[in-house]
């Protein structure tokens, strides 16, 4: 009885805390997305005022910037310093495989940031400065949703995890 | 190619692997040319070569030679994007005047459809023609004009004059440096140079990367009218130093230099000096007698070479063949 008992608590406790899990992953969706619209606006600022080229705004928005992005801008300034015969778009890509692996973006996400990548580094400042408010304003959409959703989805996988733990808890039990 | 690492990998990956396996001295580089759809041309000391996909350089003449390699758009696009560090768009303004500096101080002009508005040209659009002019430092170079430019050991205010591609800015660099550092015949000054295109000092994040002497400051990326009084107030400076001026606004500024007790060291494009005297602003300055001389050296077939030495009222004081004071 007290093997049973013991066993008991342990699932219940691995599937809450798989619940709580699945929520701190959607939070952290969420400052993520809060962190790349920071640092769309730091870029913006680079270009607008700065005159920055994109390897040196990469470079100093990898220095203020919160993981996962500050090593995905470093790799790319740095690629870009290498000149070593790649597209910024091949390269944005390369990056964005290598270093956001990690990262809870979730799949629109991921496209609107590579679509980004491939309009980086155009002619004009004014296209360039569009560019970047449109994929702000569209991250700012995201944001809002999930802002929306998030305190329903975290109360959700968190009474999901419970529950189920306590559902198969009494079905082994 | 020997030596030139670095502006290999402005060049799109094909044209990058065909100048690798060419046989080429990067200091005998002059010129390097892309146009769609014709032959990949440089200029290699004096002499117009194309290159076969193999990289071998065949000498170009009249007519079409089908073994040439021919530069795509592709190829265009991609050597623009990597010259331009990713961000074109940083060179917005330069775009605008056809050309780009890039690391090196090495200018690339760039031509394509201009897109005007109310008769200015607001940008370049479906750039198809590249110019890359490879920027060599010569040191030592100016070192037989130097003697030329004193009178009464007063340095005089100085124009080198050549057609494009003469060696006129080479031989400012040098002349700045030699001024800057001092020689033997004179000790070193304070030079101040607006150096607007990024041709004379080729700053690299403020950082001359020539050797520009042990004594100049330069102002980078600046318009040169701007620049020169700009430098004349705060770095008070025995002598100004500026690269092809030709404004209106550039002629004020240069005149404005010589009021304040400045010396002004600068190049101009022309091929002797009646061509100058003819230029707007110019003729103007030479009835001021404001440059007491003029330096013309001469064109591209054999850059830095000095062909002629005028004082200030034209008088010739020296010419290449007349066999004395060489």
């Amino acid at each position: 009885m007290g093997i049973k008992m013991a066993g008991a608590v342990c699932v219940l406790i691995s599937c809450s805390a798989m619940g709580f899990l699945q929520s701190a992953q959607i939070r952290a969706r969420y400052r993520e997305l809060l962190e790349l619209k920071k640092i769309l606006y730091q870029l913006e600022g680079y270009i607008r005022f700065g005159s920055c080229t994109l390897e040196e705004a990469f470079e100093s928005v990898a220095g203020r910037c919160e993981a996962p992005y500050d090593g995905f801008f470093s790799c790319l300034a740095e690629e870009m310093g290498e000149k070593s015969g790649v597209t910024l778009a091949e390269l944005w890509q390369k990056a964005m495989e290598d270093k956001l692996s990690s990262s809870r973006l979730a799949g629109e996400e991921r496209e609107l940031l590579e679509r980004m990548g491939r309009d980086l580094g155009r002619l004009d400042r004014e296209t360039q400065l569009k560019t970047l408010a449109l994929s702000g304003g569209q991250l700012e959409e995201a944001r809002q949703r999930l802002l929306q959703e998030l305190p329903g989805k975290m109360k959700l996988y968190n009474c999901l995890g419970i529950l189920a733990g306590v559902f198969l808890t009494i079905l082994l039990v | 190619m020997e030596g030139g690492e670095e502006i290999l990998k402005i060049f799109a990956g094909s044209l990058r692997r065909i100048l690798e396996r060419a046989p080429v001295s990067f200091e005998k580089l002059q010129e390097v040319r892309l146009r769609v759809g014709m032959p990949f041309l440089c200029r290699l000391d004096g002499r117009e070569y194309g290159f076969t996909g193999e990289g071998a350089p065949k000498a170009c003449g009249m007519g079409q030679d089908p073994a040439l390699y021919r530069v795509s758009g592709r190829e265009v696009r991609e050597t623009l994007e990597y010259a331009g560090n990713y961000s074109l768009y940083a060179y917005e303004e330069e775009f605008r005047q056809g050309y780009l500096t890039i690391q090196g101080g090495h200018r690339i002009g760039v031509m394509g459809k201009a897109v005007t508005e109310k008769g200015s040209i607001r940008a370049m659009r479906h750039i198809s023609f590249l110019n890359i002019r490879l920027a060599h430092q010569i040191t030592g170079c100016a070192e037989k004009l130097l003697p030329w430019l004193w009178e009464g050991g007063q340095l005089q205010n100085t124009l080198i004059v050549s057609p494009p591609g003469g060696g006129k800015t080479t031989m400012l660099r040098d002349v700045i440096r030699l001024l800057s550092t001092g020689t033997r015949a004179s000790p070193g000054m304070n030079i101040s140079v607006a150096d607007e295109r990024s041709e004379l000092a080729a700053c690299y994040q403020g950082i001359p990367q020539n050797d520009m002497g042990i004594r100049t400051d330069v102002l980078d990326g600046c318009p040169k009218a701007q620049g020169l009084s700009m430098l004349i107030r705060t770095m008070s400076p025995a002598a100004v130093a500026a690269d092809e001026i030709g404004s209106r606004e550039d002629l004020e500024a240069v005149r404005e230099a010589g009021r304040c007790g400045c010396k002004v060291l600068a190049t101009a494009h022309g091929a002797s000096l009646e061509e100058i005297r003819e230029k707007e602003g110019f003729g103007e300055l030479f009835g001021e007698r404001f440059f007491g001389r003029y330096l013309v050296l001469s064109g591209r077939r054999e850059p830095g070479k000095l062909l002629a030495v005028h004082e200030g009222a034209g008088k010739l004081l020296w010419k290449a063949g007349a066999g004395h004071g060489d």
